[in-house]
């Protein structure tokens, strides 16, 4: 059994034996024929070793679809064609009369059979990419854009589920607001198609699993279920995408397209409801439960084994920023910035995100931040440090949502500055050491939650206004500066023996 | 014909060379080797070294056990085959000597310190200590320059000149890789110059040692007579006769020459400008000791530091000459800790207000580390210490490192590590992978094959890693 499918599994690499050789045989009866040369002794050789190995090859590929991981229906045309290469093959070597012919018929099922298989192994619209169709029929269609019903009890709205928005009243105490939504329709099936379908669909049942369409979906692959509505912790589905990358458990696998933390928080989200394939009611009960919404560009508190994700990740707006995918920008927006000595400099090869430094500027003048704003919302970092940056610059800056880290140390910008920087909803660390600023901008920082460090050596502001700003903001850290030693001879070594 | 007189000479070598200049300007960072890797913790180091190698036994390493075994011979199980130096290999007896000085535990991290660094006290909770470093030279020379190119033996780029060519400079008017000196004594270990050399990278990344006084770096200012207009027409046309030169034999060196020439000519304002510490407050050389105005002095040169990286430099290595205490180290030691304790804390604790510490990364350590048996005669007041490669301890500071931390063990006779080793090319590649560059990738082809600063070793340790 063992050897069987090791056979079969070496059937991708044998298919790459007919291919060359025949394809060769063939070159050389076009050189034949047209070079007048005489080359019949490696044509023959050509073809028998060419048929051989596609003998080889489709007894490979017999083995392989024994596996049961493969669609029969698309297997069978792969299947014979590649069973006609070999036999057409073998036919040019012996009849010699009709050689060309029959090796010319060879080639062709050679191709087609290669474009069969191609599709089986990357997916039919590999070639060809489809257009956008819905896959799954299965799903009632059903109006579910997202609707908002107020004072609906879970009780009353169970029963009137065929509606979706009802406006009904209930003397529940408690004012409850109510959203309905169709999670899996909206959410999960464009991930599983995007993410997962390429192993597990019609075309491929990778571990017997298939994921498209509600029925395979529960009656999970072979080593069973992988859904436990309600449960996330207890479904594999879930279990597998938090899995160290490493993991040979982990899904998708290692090198193929990740879920992003925010696709599997939808996934979590999902199955914790009940993992309904269709319409779906929520019910915040409070406040707590809404903070799970998942909203664009917001870092995703992912609620899972503490020993799989480490919230901390989570927790980094620049690190999750980092994450989404970017555009380039055009190079010569960037060199037009370098020609004005502002130095652009990226985050890793793979990265289009942008630190932008004013260190070389000497002559700095308010039109330069508008060439920075050009770099739109690739712009992560910015360096303002010791130049003369002006509190109508600030504004300006609201252009670039995704600065995380700001250096306006030593600059000319005011109060009104810090007012400006509530529009920077990613801003982790604002530097504003050598500024004149005072309580009163201070107070301004407490709209930017994100806010983890600010740095407010010699500046106007008094512990008085930190405090106030530490009560909307109990988490950030302040550095004050300033500090002087304790000299030592007025310290008291502590004596370990 | 040869490849140079091949492209230089036809047509398709005119096209090639005028496709590489416009590459060159649409260059979109500041290098073309596709660098960092990945996001960078820090962009920035400052290297203390501490040339002559520390003895982390007297200052992090504490090891009650020594002190309870006082006098008594090493044993034999421990010691193995490490060999020694010619220094104590003719010695008879090997009798563990404890630390004459007092330890406590400091910070949140409760790291380890000797009485002599009470201003290392006041910042432990940024240190990241590592106590397991260890290397495989046994004398200063090759440990030094194995410790900055990866190699004992030499003629390879320093630490510094790597992160010059990989990451360029930020600050176009003052060179990414700045070197400075200071020493506690005449007749400490000697450095040479190249253990800032570029050695097969293009020179422009080479380090720049700056002196103490008036001249920074010699021959930067105009001869007498000379004015700034001349200066400019001589370096232009100067500059013409070398591109002549390039197109004839299109030598990359030429292309050094040209951005060594101009860098020079910025500095004639930039380093003045940056090195003046005239306008420095009082209180900055209260925080740095008083030391730091006294121009050369290892004080004076952290403050210098502070004030290159201000200036967003690459790369600030400093070295403090004098720790090599065969004899007499209670006394040596407390010298030369006398002169770096302060400075050092005080650098962290002023990049930390100026917020550079959030990526700047600054390291502390020596070459290698001293042995637990005392070199010489074992007094209770006197003590020498002999070289170790076993195990030695090192800190770290700010971007990308665990604040207030300990990593690694060693034996309690401070004599092997027992736990998480650190070789130095594993340290060379935890400090790249901060700056955002896996050491593996990072290479450099010449005479054949691809050099890199960890040579064919080296693993990140994530431990210490924030």
């Amino acid at each position: 059994m063992f050897l069987t499918e090791f056979f079969g599994r070496l059937h991708p690499l044998l298919v790459h034996l007919p291919i060359g050789i025949l394809l060769f045989a063939f070159a050389l009866i076009l050189f034949q024929r047209f070079q007048k040369v005489e080359v019949e002794v490696a044509i023959s050789f050509a073809l028998l070793v060419g048929s051989i190995s596609a003998l080889f090859a489709s007894a490979a590929g017999w083995f392989l679809v024994q596996s049961g991981e493969y669609d029969a229906d698309l297997v069978f045309q792969h299947q014979w064609m590649g069973i006609g290469t070999a036999v057409f093959s073998m036919a040019a070597y012996f009849i010699k009369r009709i050689r060309d012919i029959l090796t010319t018929m060879s080639v062709c099922a050679l191709i087609v059979t290669g474009h069969f298989g191609g599709n089986l192994t990357h997916g039919e619209d590999y070639l060809f990419p489809k257009k956008k169709s819905a896959p799954l029929q299965m799903i009632p269609a059903l109006d579910s854009a997202q609707q908002e019903v107020s004072k609906v009890s879970p009780m009353e709205l169970a029963k009137t589920n065929q509606k979706s928005s009802v406006q009904i009243q209930v003397n529940t105490e408690k004012a409850q607001r109510v959203k309905t939504r169709f999670i899996f329709r909206d959410e999960i099936l464009p991930i599983l198609e995007k993410k997962c379908f390429s192993c597990h669909s019609a075309t491929k049942k990778k571990g017997g699993l298939r994921l498209d369409t509600e029925e395979f979906i529960l009656s999970g692959g072979k080593n069973g279920a992988v859904l436990t509505a309600g449960n996330p912790e207890n479904s594999s589905i879930y279990l597998s995408m938090l899995l160290p990358e490493d993991d040979d458990n982990h899904m998708p696998p290692k090198g193929k397209p990740q879920l992003t933390p925010q696709e599997i928080a939808f996934f979590h989200q999902w199955i914790k409801q009940g993992a309904s394939f269709r319409e779906e009611t929520k019910i915040f009960l409070d406040s707590q439960e809404e903070k799970l919404e998942v909203t664009e560009n917001k870092p995703v508190h992912v609620s899972a084994p503490k020993s799989v994700v480490s919230p901390a990740i989570v927790q980094d707006v620049e690190g999750s920023i980092l994450k989404n995918k970017m555009e380039a920008v055009p190079p010569l927006l960037l060199n037009q910035l370098k020609l004005q000595n502002i130095i652009v400099s990226n985050f890793g090869t793979n990265s289009n995100y942008l630190m932008v430094n004013f260190v070389n500027v000497k002559d700095y003048r308010s039109s330069l931040i508008d060439d920075v704003l050009k770099l739109g919302d690739n712009v992560v970092r910015l360096r303002l440090s010791q130049q003369p940056v002006s509190d109508s610059d600030i504004k300006k800056l609201s252009g670039l949502k995704n600065i995380t880290r700001l250096n306006l140390e030593k600059t000319a910008i005011t109060d009104l500055s810090l007012k400006y920087l509530k529009d920077l909803p990613n801003l982790e660390q604002v530097n504003l050491y050598g500024t004149n600023i005072t309580d009163n901008g201070l107070l301004e920082l407490a709209n930017c939650v994100h806010l983890k460090m600010i740095f407010l050596w010699q500046t106007k502001t008094t512990t008085k206004g930190i405090e106030q700003l530490k009560r909307s903001l109990p988490k950030v850290q302040v550095e004050l500066g300033g500090a002087q030693f304790v000299k030592p001879d007025t310290i008291k070594t502590k004596n370990i023996d | 014909m040869n490849r140079r007189n091949f492209l230089s000479g036809s047509v398709l070598g005119l096209g090639a060379t005028a496709l590489s200049g416009l590459m060159n300007d649409n260059n979109l960072f500041n290098n073309d080797l596709q660098l960092p890797h990945f996001a960078p913790k820090a962009k920035r180091i400052i290297y203390l070294f501490q040339s002559g190698a520390p003895s982390q036994l007297d200052l992090f390493d504490y090891k009650p056990k020594l002190k309870e075994m006082f006098g008594q011979e090493l044993p034999a199980s421990i010691r193995g085959e490490q060999r020694v130096t010619g220094m104590t290999a003719h010695q008879k007896s090997f009798p563990l000597a404890g630390s004459k000085f007092n330890f406590a535990q400091y910070g949140k991290g409760r790291i380890w310190l000797s009485e002599i660094l009470p201003y290392h006290q006041q910042i432990a909770d940024e240190m990241c200590v590592i106590k397991s470093m260890h290397t495989e030279a046994i004398n200063h020379d090759p440990a030094v320059t194995f410790l900055q190119t990866g190699s004992q033996q030499g003629a390879r780029p320093s630490f510094g000149s790597w992160i010059s060519y990989g990451l360029g400079s930020e600050n176009k008017n003052l060179p990414a890789f700045c070197v400075l000196l200071s020493r506690s004594n005449n007749g400490d270990q000697p450095l040479y110059a190249k253990l800032w050399n570029n050695a097969f990278l293009p020179s422009e990344h080479q380090g720049v040692l700056f002196r103490s006084g008036d001249d920074p770096i010699l021959y930067l200012k105009d001869p007498k007579g000379m004015d700034k207009f001349s200066r400019r027409d001589m370096l232009d046309a100067l500059a013409k006769l070398h591109k002549l030169e390039i197109e004839q034999t299109l030598d990359d060196d030429l292309n050094s020459k040209i951005a060594q020439y101009e860098m020079a000519y910025r500095m004639q304002t930039s380093v003045p400008e940056t090195l003046d510490v005239s306008k420095e407050p009082d209180w900055v050389f209260d925080l740095y000791g008083k030391d730091a105005r006294k121009p050369g002095s290892y004080a004076a040169n952290c403050l210098l530091a502070r004030k290159l990286i201000e200036n967003d430099v690459r790369f600030v290595q400093l070295y403090h000459q004098g720790w090599d205490q065969h004899g007499n180290l209670p006394s040596e030691i407390s010298k030369l800790a006398k002169d770096v304790d302060q400075p050092s804390a005080a650098l962290i604790l002023d990049l930390k207000q100026r917020g550079l510490l959030e990526d700047t990364l600054v390291v502390w350590g020596g070459e290698f580390g001293r042995g637990c048996y005392s070199q010489g005669k074992l007094s209770v007041d006197n003590y020498g210490r002999d070289h170790h490669p076993r195990c030695y301890s090192i800190w770290m500071a700010g971007a990308g490192v665990k604040k207030g931390f300990t990593y690694g063990e060693t034996d309690d006779f401070g004599y092997n590590i027992i736990k998480d080793a650190v070789h130095i090319h594993d340290y060379q590649a935890t400090v790249m992978h901060l700056m955002g560059i896996d050491h593996e990738r990072f290479t450099f082809k010449t005479q054949g094959r691809r050099f890199r600063l960890t040579d064919v070793a080296g693993k990140v340790v994530k431990s210490v890693l924030a």
